[in-house]
Formats: structure tokens, sequence, C-alpha cells
């Protein structure tokens, strides 16, 4: 896969844990800036919302966000989803005042615009309101998550696990 | 004798949370209920001893989807108790953030909640197989509208930039111009989808609706007029409290509103704004008004989803012209001095008529605020509203009759969460 065909988006705000998104997206530009930008072949986004992912992902053939979610675990504890995700409305995503990130990804999906490959790192938060700091267990694990984020982009030969397959179109009336 | 229920327990397709109980004894509705239950919000009573500065950040919190609506009526208010008057290019630069607002709800709405209900689709995604190229033309149109707002607001949802006397700072003349090529674009999107709205099939459906709105000589109504109503009345913003009322009804916790005078019902939104103010529209804005086949003003809530295509033509033109000309303002804010004083404003927030009122001490602390939002004042006319469609469209399949009220409510446009102070249905049937 080159450059223009991996997109990662890390998705957040600035405030307290909801900024973890950001965070990896952040470390990983910083490892690109180190080691040349053929170390990391791929293309870095950061989001206030799901939905801007759309503006980035024409032509792509792999997807990587990067999320921090409730509900899902203990503080600091990370998750790797691949699309199709069944328990993606069990969590509850940072933003509540645009389009999920489930409502983004169905969207792409039925435009036809989401790649063979979509993958979700989620990490557990705990604060997220403005003037809120970074919990320690956020702090924590957000290098060995930022570790494994790198060696998901790093390998360009992964193809899905799972097959993507189009919810059905319900047409009310009919 | 037989009683019937049908209940919608969770409205959907609207912001907030509601629902609908009607019951009716053979095909007489003799109980009609628009049940909004999502708990008081205390916005009012959260700024009492709070400084007057304050007032913008938390009233913009009120709503997600239309916190400029909030945050300007505020600042409106508040300047009118401290007597102060702000230049034109701060008024155009408040304008400008006003089209954005309207441009990211009016496509929202009209792209995913509205649509399907006139192409019989049960939600926006599931429209989206057979009518990309409309969604991502909505989707485009609303990421600008966020994109102007981020621009003005310093960001789309809750903007941080806005004070009274003006704004913070004032964004780059670059950072403005840089907007106008995908404005052009949205310009003629707009244009199209008003067409492509005003072609759907619409349900006979009017009534004799006292609609109300702002009104300007000048410009067409966003942040300033007087109020003006289908039955020719013109009325100062300080009246409103005596021209309209609220009351308390057990089954919603958010307030309804009639004018005091009749106690009757009233009407607010895009479709009251297009057609009291025709003739202010921007000039493709009213071309297009004139070439849809409507007879201004249009007594057909269902209709709304055109005035709304036409309020974003309105809002990418107006937006357009005033980005052509934009220079930061100088000063971006005037200062001003802390005194008591009482103050009022309504402006047009994207679902019609928002008033506040704002009294303060000497020493700039709020002593009183009131927030009367639209669908407050909407909810006892759609309940009027439903009452008649629902003896209309009635039929033995309560999950029919279900789905044409939400496509009836949804012609509002409502915003439970702004308005409570909204839809299950269901249908008792004796």
């Amino acid at each position: 896969m080159s450059s223009t065909e991996t997109l990662f988006v890390g998705i957040g705000s600035p405030h307290g844990d909801d900024v973890v998104g950001w965070k990896v997206a952040d470390q990983l530009r910083g490892h690109v800036r180190a080691r040349g930008a053929g170390s990391l072949d791929v293309r870095i986004e950061k989001a206030k919302s799901p939905i801007q992912t759309l503006d980035w992902i024409n032509g792509i053939r792999r997807l990587v966000l990067c999320d921090g979610c409730r509900g899902m675990g203990r503080p600091g504890q990370t998750r790797r989803w691949e699309w199709p995700m069944a328990e993606l409305d069990r969590a509850t995503w940072s933003g509540t005042h645009d389009f999920s990130l489930s409502a983004s990804l169905q969207l792409a999906e039925r435009l036809g615009r989401l790649p063979p490959l979509v993958v979700l790192w989620s990490m557990e938060i705990t604060t997220g309101d403005a003037g809120d700091k970074v919990s320690r267990a956020v702090a924590e694990a957000l290098p060995r998550f930022v570790q494994r984020v790198q060696a998901e982009l790093l390998n360009q030969t992964a193809r899905p696990t799972t097959r993507v397959t189009r919810a059905p179109t319900s047409r009310n009336g009919s | 004798m037989t009683e019937r229920t049908i209940r919608i327990d969770a409205m959907t397709r609207v912001e907030g949370e509601g629902g609908l109980y009607v019951r009716l004894r053979d095909r007489a509705v003799e109980e009609l209920r628009l049940e909004i239950y999502e708990p008081p919000r205390m916005f009012e009573g959260l700024l009492r001893g709070r400084p007057l500065e304050d007032a913008p950040d938390i009233t913009a919190r009120i709503c997600g989807i239309c916190p400029v609506a909030y945050q300007m009526s505020s600042i409106h208010a508040l300047e009118a108790a401290l007597d102060i008057r702000v230049a034109p290019e701060i008024r155009a630069m408040r304008r400008l953030l006003y089209c954005g607002e309207w441009i990211q709800s009016h496509a929202l709405h009209v792209f995913l909640l509205n649509s399907p209900d006139f192409l019989g689709y049960d939600n926006g995604l599931d429209m989206v197989t057979e009518y990309p190229e409309e969604v991502n033309r909505g989707l485009r149109m609303k990421k600008h509208g966020n994109q102007l707002l981020e621009a003005i607001g310093g960001r789309a949802i809750h903007p941080i930039n806005v004070t009274v006397g003006g704004f913070f700072r004032c964004p780059e003349r670059e950072t403005m111009q840089r907007l106008i090529p995908d404005f052009e674009w949205c310009l003629q999107a707009a244009i199209e989808t008003t067409r492509w709205v005003a072609g759907f099939e619409f349900p006979e459906f009017s009534a004799d609706y006292q609609l109300v709105a702002l009104s300007h000589d000048d410009e067409y109504p966003m942040n300033e007029g007087r109020i003006v109503t289908s039955d020719g009345e013109s009325i100062d913003v300080t009246d409103f409290e005596s021209e309209f009322e609220e009351r308390q009804v057990p089954h919603s916790t958010a307030l309804h509103c009639h004018r005091k005078k009749t106690g009757q019902p009233y009407f607010l939104g895009p479709l009251a704004r297009v057609g009291l103010n025709t003739d202010r529209l921007s000039p493709q804005a009213k071309r297009l008004a004139d070439d849809v086949g409507i007879t201004w003003p249009c007594f057909n809530p269902f209709q709304g989803i055109v005035a709304r295509s036409l309020e974003l033509v309105h809002a990418f033109e107006e937006a357009l012209a005033i980005l052509r000309g934009y220079q930061p303002a100088k000063p971006n804010r005037i200062d001003y001095v802390r005194q008591s004083g009482q103050g009022c404003a309504a402006t047009e927030a994207p679902r019609g008529l928002l008033y506040h009122r704002y009294r303060i001490d000497d020493d700039g602390k709020i002593l009183q605020a009131k927030i009367i939002p639209p669908t407050s004042q909407n909810q006892a006319q759609i309940e009027a509203d439903l009452r008649r469609w629902v003896s209309q469209i009635l039929t033995d399949d309560d999950a029919t009759t279900a789905r044409q009220c939400e496509n009836l409510v949804r012609c509002y446009d409502p915003c439970i969460s702004c308005s409570t102070h909204f839809l299950k249905l269901k249908i008792d049937r004796t």
C-alpha cells in the first residue's frame, strides 16, 4: 500500500482524556518527522468529529481510526476493532453533537466510500469535560497504545479479517 | 364505542427526546398529548447571579445545533440593557455567523431528517444508496456551514469567539476569502436542492395559521427586526411578553405558548419567515421562491422543507456577499461600562423566533433571565395540527398512523432539548 492508500484519523478534542486520538496522531507525526516520511507510509489527520473522515477517504485502501470511548472496560484499556463492528453502538464515543462514529462509518459504507479495511483503535477514557486533565490511567497506557497503532500502520499487507457486508436498505411503505 | 390508543414512545429524527399519546373514541381524537419528558434544564436559574459576560457561553450550551442563536440572542438582549450599538462590520460578522448556523442546521434537516419522509425511507441512512448525490450534496453544504462557524466562532459547535460588544478576535481576510469557492459551489447546490424538494409530493394539509416571524425593512430577518404576523400585526420586540404568553401543561416539561389576546397558538420557523419576508430574500432565493409553484405565504407545514431550502440559498448568497467584501472589524469589540438595566432581544434561530430578556444590576450581575425557545413556542401549534392530521390520516394500522404523525412533527424541525422547560406515540382507541 502507498501513502495515499492508508489514512489514519485521530478523533478527539482538547478536553481531558478525549484528547487521546489527537495524542496518538501527534506522536505518529513525530515518528515520521524523526525517521523520515518513508518510515511510516500513511496520511495522518486529526478530526474533531468522525464525519470529517469522509473528507479524506476517497481512494484509500485502509482506514485506521483512533478514538476514546466509555463503557467498554477499565480506564486506559485498549481495543482493536474491524468494521463491521456489531459492538460499536454499545460504547459511548466522544462527541454527541454531530454524526456519531457508527453513523459516519455507516454513511460512508452506504455511499460506497468505505475502504476494504477499516480498523478502529479505542481507549477507555474517564475525563472529557472542558478544563479536564488527562487521567493517570490514560497517560500511562498511551505509550504502549501508540506502539500498537504504529505496528498496525507499519503492517502494509493487512487485509480485512472480516468481510464487509452492506446493511439492507429499508424503505417504509413497501 | 371503541377506544384505541396509539403511542410513539420516542420520536426519531428530531433533536432531543419526546413522545406522542393519542386516545381515540371510535375514530374521533379524544385526547392528544405531545409529551416532552426531557428534564427541565434550569438555564434561567443557572444564569442568575453570574456576570453578564458569562451569558453567551452558558446559553450556547442550550443547544448543539443552534448555539449561535442562543448566544447571539443573549448578547443582543444584554447590549440593549447596556445601550451598546455595534459597528456595521461587527453586525455583518454576526450575520455571517447566523448564515453558518442556518446552513449546517438546515442542510442536516433537509437531507437527513426530513427528506426520508417524502421519499419513503425510515431514516437518512436508508436513502443514501438510492440518493448518494443528494446526500453527498447535503453533507458538503453542512460541512461548509460548519467551516464558516469555525472561522468566525472559533469552533463549529458552541462557538467561543462572540462577546457582548463584538468578537474576541476577527479572522483574517485571507481566511474568509478561502471559503468563497466552496460557498459558490454550495449556492448552486442549494438552488438544485430547492428545485429537488419542491418536486416532492406534499399532503393536502393546511390551516389558517398565524405565522409569526421577525421582519426588517432592509434585510432578511436574522438577528434584528420587529415581530410581524400573517394577520398584519407589527410588534416591537419589547412588547413580546405582553403579546405572547407561556403556559405550563401537565404532560410537557416545555412550556406552551399562545397569543395572549386570543389564546390561540401560532406558527414559527422557515415557512413563516419566508412567507412574511419573501421580498427580502436574496435575489436568487427570491427568483426561486417565485418559481417553485408555491404561493407565499404558504400555510402547508409539509412545504416547510421548500422554505428551509430557500433559506439555504439565501444564507449562501448573503454569506458570499459578506465574504467578498470582508475586512476584519477594527476595533473587534467596543468597551462598555457595567450598569444596571434591562434588555430584551429576539433573533431567528433555524427553527424560529427566539426571545431573551435579562435584568442586570450595577455590577453587571444577572438578576433575572428569561429564554423562550422556538420549539416551545411551536408546541401548541404542533398539537393542534396533530389533532386535525390524525383525523385526516387515521387507518386501522397504528404503525402507519404513528409514522405519519412523526412526519408532520418533523416538518417543524423541533429541537426538544432546547425547549424543555419530544416522540413516543400512544393511541388509545375506545
